[in-house]
């Protein structure tokens, strides 16, 4: 299948041989230099027949390039509206001789080929996780379901070529650039900006009965309010819009965040017997510079009135506040319901209460003021200045086998290993790919044997060594070097690994089945389970070839890593017993929370230290009930949590930076993550002799759905992508680089102090005086808990007391009361590095689990 | 650029691609294959196809040859598609091919051998045959397996070093059509071989039982219970509890919340609905469920006989 489609993919981005008039005036502009062709348009050219020419319906200029007057649809093509304050005539020419040689940002095309078949080809708006949106010309939005993308390529530009050839002649050509040319915002109309006081327009919107109310704020902040729907659309910042000469306004909506409420977001009560309201709006009011929705809310069942004044408080274009005054009908104690989504945000607070997780809010009895907090993610890519992502072309297994690297490592003379998700072991070297081994199951990790030559991998029914005997390139011995512990077959049975210590022992982590054998705790939701016989463990292979349990309390421990201390650290993900995924330095003995791991040890006396041939099916009628409290106390608490939902979902395994070649951050872990598609960076320190520390977001996003990370030995940070399983993406490898004569602005480490926090920079901080206001502290922690992950419990602000930036800018002191057991959210807002660099990734999460003593 | 040339743009155009499921087929052409995959309960075994279409499996817990059969080798799809770990078909009969549970003894043949320890296999580099590498008792064997006909199956088992205790090899005679050892060795009536000390080499030649049944490409099933077991049940309970999704208790002709486009409605739980959910899960998103994780697409997996089954199967499950 995947060759057929390949096959209708790759013809339909086919280039086609152009017909011979778009040809011919094509040669006679080339024949012309460009700096000619500039001149010519600006002597010969003429504004007003290109502006005819850019209607032409068969040109179609406009059907792309302009956003319909009152329409909420994306433009197909960019906004031409200001084309001449943005592009000089020289560059206008060469995007329309070549429209694919530059593409603007925001305008990518890529061709969709569904899992039904469909091609689906127009412009990106929109790529997360759960689905892709494009452009379609004529078709507006059209949004694909990840899931059911089979393939995504980036295709040309989504600009025809043939425009020449709709062109008469080489003057019309002039005449187009010409206009084009003059297209600026002061022939727009006036910019609408409020200087002194807010202003409050209202915008009619095609096929809606009340008109937007588009407000301006004298800070540059816009928003768009809809009061059909009764719900905030979008928020930009820049001038309103433009005014006409006859007064029309044009909402400058090109870079508008939306809000992603749902329309009508307001219900009664919630679950069985929950009902919907009819909505009457009632007006507006300007008030303490804020203007105030005021909106009734009747029960269709009963008749009762609740009335609700909304205001937005705008701290910044990455936070909002929303605010709702709420006036309750005597006769009830309903409450009600307020739909939320918090994918679309890095975090969403308010002080109602949870009702389901992310998605709605209800108030409590009564409540009359009830607060929504959005903290946005800043729009586009974040790439701290010094770092550049490039793509190695992986090779082509034969079908029906793919390409998804799990892992990599390199050997000495410059070869790289790649296991992938499908068995087999890739080699790479000078640029040409070979495969090594193959026929193995699921490999998840690599490591080059001391030979250089042979290559260790973890698949998932044993801990292999790949001989190369003959040297050729090819493994020909496929070594079991362990396979003590239990592999029914489930698919969630995953082994991770290996990573090796210097003397020779190698550790590897096995993920618990989703179902099918013993629960840790019948009555609750989607428990893993265990199979007895080491899953969810970290087992150890000693120099003597002897397998031995080593740490027992994982999930789905996705990602083992070993720092240059020969220290050994684990990834686990979010689900029963796990709170949020984290990052976890793992010693012998360990137990890190999954209790359905604890039947292996030893005092139950149910698994035999070594599994063979005569336990392999061991079944156990009964498992003795776990005493809760006894392995609340047993439970080491992770080192980092890797915030879900905010930083991670999925993570794979952390590399540790090496000291030369990746920058300033030498020992810390590096992790990707498959759901988010970015890149998070760790920080550790130890205190009380064991790790903590802050998590930083570092990339975001990549290409792709990345999981596995490795350094190679010039410190580049390679990068593998999935292409299946939690959300689809192309499977990639993409290498990180660092370039010397850079150095980004980040916070470098976050150090426990006895009174607060030291946020170490990696570049002096501006000397201006940093407000105390524009940091935010948070403070949570996560329930320990059987049900599938945890929210944020007891998330409150915590008041900065002081602040103290150190001689050298390099230091600044926060001075805050501390707590054991929470998460601190640590938001430094705009910070500014000594030679104006904004700080990008301006917010961190420090893991307190134990004070200073 | 010297030459113009045009995209051709599509805009939005449908075109139907049908798997097949030979696409994901691994196919032997001139060298052995060996892929580690789940066939049988045995999850770690190893399955060998060579060329000319004989096919087996190696139990690496038990050391033995597990299964055989001639054909085409294995359909990859269980690994390949979703979250992979599925278990693979194997393109063939399965045929009787008589190797007891446990048939390598060290020492005596009545008792069951103290540790039986897999060490691995080492591929001949010219033509990919694996000989496999195992420690009984202590003792060092390599196994081949062969085929030099149809329904003729040859093991050969090497003892790398000469000096080792009395060994055997245990067959059941009577699943086989014959038995044959090579020149000095024997084969009791009962199917014991024996390999006395100095002996570095045996072989058996099977003849199997020709087999009964051709072999049709496994109709995938359409037990609508056995369908939900396999796809559904891990995110949708039967007895109202809550997980991934929602639970199929109180499903079938009951009213329920569901978004869709952005609003919620309410709908009866009949056979359109249950249709539609399963084949366009995110349509309307049963309240409750906006955030969950999305449901895999079942048409990847199924086609459209056991979605029918699927759909009849809960339309059976009344309250």
């Amino acid at each position: 299948m995947n060759q057929a489609k390949t096959y209708l993919l790759l013809l339909c981005i086919l280039f086609l041989q152009s017909e011979s008039h778009a040809e011919e005036l094509l040669n006679k502009l080339k024949a012309q230099s460009l700096p000619t062709l500039v001149a010519n348009a600006s002597t010969h050219g003429d504004q007003a027949r290109g502006a005819e020419i850019f209607r032409r319906e068969k040109l179609g200029c406009a059907k792309c390039h302009e956003r319909a007057e009152g329409s909420q649809q994306n433009a197909i093509g960019p906004d031409l509206t200001r084309i001449g304050d943005q592009r000089k005539p020289s560059q206008i020419i060469e995007a329309i001789i070549a429209p694919n040689a530059t593409i603007t940002e925001g305008f990518q095309s890529y061709v969709v080929l569904t899992v039904d078949g469909l091609v689906v080809s127009g412009v990106l708006v929109n790529q997360s996780a759960s689905e892709v949106v494009l452009a379609v010309p004529d078709k507006g939005e059209v949004r694909i379901p990840a899931d059911d993308i089979e393939e995504m390529q980036k295709a040309k530009s989504a600009m025809p070529s043939d425009v020449l050839k709709e062109l008469a002649n080489e003057q019309e050509f002039y005449d187009l650039i010409a206009y084009l040319s003059a297209r600026k915002a002061s022939a727009m109309g006036t910019p609408l900006v409020a200087t002194k006081n807010l202003i409050v327009k209202e915008v009619p919107d095609d096929g809606q009965s009340l008109p937007l109310l588009a407000v301006a704020r004298p800070d540059g902040i816009c928003y768009l309010y809809d009061p059909n729907n009764f719900r905030l659309d979008s928020i930009w910042e820049g001038p309103l819009g433009w005014l006409s000469k006859d007064g029309r306004l044009m909402l400058n909506r090109s870079s508008a965040e939306s809000f992603h409420f749902r329309d009508k977001p307001w219900m009664s009560g919630v679950g069985k017997g929950s009902y919907k309201f009819d909505y009457k709006w009632l007006g507006y009011r300007v008030e303490d510079s804020r203007v105030v929705m005021e909106f009734e809310l009747k029960g269709k069942p009963n008749g009762r009135i609740w009335m609700i004044e909304e205001s937005l408080e705008i701290p910044s274009l990455l936070q909002q506040r929303i605010h709702f005054r709420i006036k309750h009908p005597a006769d009830t104690n309903e409450v009600l319901t307020f739909w939320l989504r918090q994918t679309n945000f890095r975090n969403v607070a308010t002080n109602g209460q949870q009702a389901q997780r992310n998605q709605l809010e209800f108030l409590k009895p009564g409540q009359t003021d009830f607060t929504v907090t959005l903290s946005r993610r800043r729009s586009g890519q974040t790439v701290p200045l010094g770092y550049s992502i490039s793509r190695i072309k992986g090779p082509k297994p034969e079908k029906p086998f793919l390409f998804e690297p799990t892992g990599f490592d390199f050997a000495a003379d410059g070869t790289t290993f790649v296991s992938t998700r499908t068995g087999a072991i890739w080699r790479y070297h000078d640029e040409k790919w070979n495969l090594f081994a193959d026929g193995l199951q699921e490999t998840q990790g690599v490591r080059v044997a001391e030979n250089g030559r042979d290559v260790f991998t973890m698949q998932k029914p044993e801990l292999t060594l790949l001989e190369d005997t003959d040297s050729d390139g090819v493994a020909d011995v496929y070594r079991s070097v362990a396979n003590g512990f239990r592999y029914t077959g489930q698919y969630h049975e995953f082994a991770y690994g290996p990573v090796i210590n210097s003397n020779g022992e190698m550790f590897f982590s096995t993920g618990l089945s989703s179902s099918g054998h013993h629960e840790a705790k019948a009555s609750t939701t989607g428990q893993m389970s265990s199979a007895l016989g080491y899953r969810g463990w970290m087992m150890k292979v000693g120099t003597d070839g002897r397998l031995s349990p080593f740490a027992a309390g994982f999930r789905s421990p996705a990602g083992i890593g070993m720092n240059a201390s020969d220290e050994i650290f684990i990834t686990d993900n979010q689900g029963d017993w796990v709170a949020s995924s984290y990052l976890s330095h793992v010693e012998a003995g360990d137990f890190l929370g999954h209790p359905a791991t604890l039947w292996d040890r030893e005092e139950y006396g149910i698994t035999p230290r070594t599994l063979d041939y005569k336990n392999v099916d061991m079944r156990v009628a009964k498992v003795p009930e776990l005493n809760e409290e006894e392995f609340r106390t047993l439970r080491k608490r992770p080192a980092v949590w890797l915030i879900h939902g905010d930083l991670t979902n999925s993570p794979g395994n952390p590399s540790f930076c090496p000291p030369k070649g990746f920058g300033p951050f030498e020992g810390q872990a590096f992790i990707a993550d498959i759901s988010h598609r970015a890149i998070v960076r760790v920080a550790l320190e130890k205190v009380e002799g064991q790790y903590q520390g802050a998590v930083f977001p570092f990339i975001r996003p990549l290409g792709s759905a990345s999981f596995s990370t490795a350094f190679d030995p010039e410190g580049r940070l390679w990068i593998g992508s999935v292409g299946r399983g939690w959300t689809t993406g192309d499977p990639m490898i993409e290498v990180i680089t660092f370039d010397k004569e850079n150095s980004p602005f980040e916070m470098q480490r976050i150090e426990l102090t006895e009174s607060g926090f030291d946020i170490h920079f990696t570049q002096p901080i501006a000397a201006n005086e940093i407000v105390r206001d524009q940091i935010s502290i948070k403070r949570f922690h996560y329930l320990y808990w059987a049900e599938y992950g945890s929210d944020r419990q007891d998330n409150q602000s915590v008041a900065v007391q002081s602040l103290h930036v150190s001689p050298d800018r390099r230091v600044l002191s926060i001075g805050i009361p501390l707590v054991r057991d929470k998460v601190y959210e640590i938001d430094l807002g705009q910070i500014q590095s000594a030679s104006g660099r904004e700080l990008e990734n301006n917010f961190a999460y420090y893991t307190l689990n134990e004070l200073l003593k | 650029m010297n030459k113009l040339r045009l995209i051709m743009q599509f805009t939005y155009s449908a075109v139907a691609v049908v798997a097949s499921a030979a696409d994901f087929d691994i196919t032997v052409t001139d060298r052995a294959i060996v892929q580690r995959c789940v066939t049988s309960n045995e999850a770690r075994n190893i399955a060998v196809g060579m060329p000319g279409g004989f096919n087996f499996t190696f139990d690496p817990v038990r050391c033995r040859l597990d299964t055989v059969w001639f054909g085409e080798f294995l359909d990859y799809r269980g690994e390949a598609t979703g979250r992979g770990g599925g278990k693979l078909q194997i393109l063939g009969v399965k045929q009787l091919v008589g190797t007891e549970e446990l048939p390598v003894r060290i020492g005596d043949a009545e008792r069951e051998p103290k540790t039986i320890r897999f060490e691995g296999y080492r591929k001949e580099p010219a033509t990919g045959i694996p000989t496999f590498l195992f420690r009984v008792d202590g003792v060092a064997i390599e196994q081949r397996v062969l085929s030099f006909g149809s329904d003729q199956v040859t093991i050969e088992l090497h003892f790398p070093n000469d000096n080792h205790p009395h060994c055997y090899y245990r067959m059941d005679p009577v699943a086989v059509a014959s038995v044959d050892v090579n020149e000095n060795l024997r084969i009791s009536d009962r199917g014991v071989m024996q390999i006395p000390p100095g002996e570095n080499w045996a072989q058996i030649r099977l003849r199997l039982m020709p087999s009964q049944e051709k072999f049709v490409r496994q109709k995938p099933t359409t037990n609508g219970q056995l369908l939900y077991a396999l796809h559904c049940m891990s995110c949708h309970t039967l007895d109202g509890k809550k997980k991934i999704g929602p639970s199929f208790a109180d499903l079938w002709t009951k009213e329920r919340i569901v978004m869709r486009d952005g609003q919620n409605e309410t709908v009866v739980a009949d056979e359109h609905y249950i249709r539609e959910s399963i084949l366009q899960p995110q349509a309307a998103i049963v309240q409750g469920y906006e955030n969950a994780n999305r449901m895999v697409d079942i048409r990847k997996t199924l086609n459209d006989e056991q979605i029918d089954a699927l759909v009849k199967f809960l339309m059976q499950k009344k309250p």
